[in-house]
């Protein structure tokens, strides 16, 4: 992937034009740190006004180097909705798509992914992900026959708002998966413990979700002034200074921030430009929020 | 906690949807209208059974529309818990049926006379009716973005737990269940959407099964 750098230690200084990038750990494919969440932002329908309108954001987001796309059966509309827009979008040849199996009955499984490959327009998953770890054991089995049968690339598993942990870290010890998908960003930590650096031991690529808490983290520190020293890591906006406190952890591979709006995605994507924050660096970021 | 979708694509799904049933919406308003006007009517000799009848099926129609065509149909493009959701409007659909027509005990007609619970039901369910669509728009939204009683869940609910209120003789109270229920769905909902006013659908909701338990147990 032409223009992107690589970050596997810290503090790297990219080429201004060149977007931070972080391999998938088993097969050294490069993806762009910046990916894209669906939920609630892309579940609206079938309204075209509001289609229309996302559109115009998976477009600026694909145009601003954006490469991953994840979503889930449980958004309502979501992948309905991604598979209109990519249909309109000139060319889907950036997208790395991930998505979810999510149901309780795992004989549901081998439908919730034919459809979800209707609804997207796509032969094959980058990623396919279990939801919540629901019925785990079951579709794994059924993952793992799609990934050999060529309709999967990357098996994953994901929790969300810190939930189940420790069930997430038994499978990333004993079972055949390539990325794991949680909850992280400067206030909600935990998965610094144990998640990250296991991740980093088994070489599995890891997905962060809930990078800005939902809102909150806006509606905590938005009216706040930025820090003098965010520009020593290129950090113009608070969306790019949470977004690099993320990915500058090296064991992320990518974050997924959501938004139904282009100058939100414009800002998100304003972080895989410039420089990353160092182990100190992210110490101090740490201080700064902690002590608004 | 978060719903899968946000307040603006909810006022936005439901403007699409009202205009796309439109003609269904306007009947649905005005069969509420009838039903509570025919609940107000002073009751004559044998008049009674056969507009308690009429007012049974209008609030069944409603909640089988309620069930199948605004939860089943529009809300389950946008979450999940729509399916469950529409089962239980039909499920109250059929038990309102059940109870007006099989055990013929809802009679609302001429109610309010002579009758103070009856008016605080009707009162309710005009609050269902016109007040709450009243609300929302304040809020600033606009036709087509109203929900309205007889096609919406919230305003139909308060109809329902209002004129069931005002039923005389007083319909079984798990008639209220769903209506109950369906005070926790709008206040849960109305705290994750930032919708402040839905709090409004549970509040009268909950006056209305609160007001018929304590006529029950006065009668008893």
């Amino acid at each position: 992937m032409a223009g992107l750098s690589v970050w596997p230690f810290l503090p790297i200084r990219p080429a201004a034009a060149e977007l931070i990038a972080r391999p998938v750990p088993k097969t050294g494919e490069l993806i762009p740190a910046v990916g894209m969440g669906t939920w609630v932002t892309f579940n609206v329908g079938p309204s075209e006004q509001l289609r229309k309108q996302r559109l115009d954001v998976l477009r600026t987001f694909f145009r601003l180097g954006g490469g991953m796309v994840d979503s889930s059966p449980m958004y309502g509309s979501a992948q309905d909705v991604v598979g209109w827009c990519l249909q309109r979008l000139e060319s889907k040849k950036k997208l790395i798509s991930a998505t979810k199996v999510w149901t309780p009955y795992d004989s549901d499984g081998p439908g919730q992914m034919a459809e979800a490959r209707r609804l997207w327009g796509l032969d094959a998953f980058d990623v396919m992900q279990i939801h919540n770890l629901v019925d785990w054991q079951a579709h794994l089995q059924t993952l793992l026959a799609a990934k050999k049968a060529g309709r999967i690339r990357y098996i994953g598993i994901t929790t969300s708002h810190g939930s189940r942990h420790d069930e997430m870290e038994r499978i990333m010890r004993n079972q055949p998966i390539d990325f794991v998908q949680f909850t992280y960003n400067i206030l909600d930590r935990e998965a610094e413990d144990r998640l990250l650096p296991l991740a980093l031991d088994r070489k599995l690529g890891v997905i962060v979700n809930r990078p800005f808490r939902h809102k909150d983290l806006f509606h905590r520190f938005g009216a706040k002034p930025l820090p003098g020293w965010a520009v020593e890591f290129d950090c113009a906006n608070w969306a790019q200074f949470f977004l690099k406190f993320i990915i500058s952890h090296p064991a992320v591979t990518c974050a997924i921030p959501a938004t139904s709006r282009v100058d939100h995605m414009t800002e998100n994507m304003g972080a895989l430009h410039g420089r990353l924050p160092d182990a100190a660096l992210r110490q101090r970021m740490i201080r700064y929020v902690e002590g608004l | 906690m978060q719903l899968p979708y946000s307040a603006e694509v909810y006022f936005v799904t439901l403007a699409e949807y009202n205009v796309t049933w439109r003609p269904v919406v306007v009947t649905g308003v005005a069969i509420m209208v009838a039903a509570i006007v025919l609940a107000m009517r002073r009751p004559s000799p044998g008049a009674s059974s056969g507009a308690s009848r009429k007012i049974t099926v209008i609030l069944a129609v409603g909640a089988f529309w309620t069930g199948a065509v605004y939860q089943l149909g529009m809300m389950a493009d946008l979450n999940f818990m729509a399916t469950a959701y529409g089962a239980g409007w039909i499920a109250q659909g059929v038990l309102i049926l059940w109870s007006g027509l099989v055990r013929d005990r809802p009679a609302p007609a001429g109610t309010v006379h002579g009758y103070g619970y009856g008016a605080a039901g009707i009162a309710i369910a005009v609050f269902g009716l016109a007040g709450y669509p009243a609300i929302i728009a304040l809020t600033g939204q606009t036709w087509p973005a109203l929900p309205m009683a007889g096609t919406a869940a919230h305003p139909t609910a308060v109809v329902i737990a209002g004129l069931l209120l005002a039923t005389r003789p007083r319909p079984p109270l798990v008639l209220f269940i769903w209506p109950a229920a369906w005070a926790a769905v709008a206040a849960f909902s109305g705290n994750l959407l930032g919708q402040p006013q839905d709090f409004s659908v549970s509040i009268a909701i909950i006056a209305a099964t609160a007001l018929a338990i304590t006529a029950r147990f006065r009668a008893a």
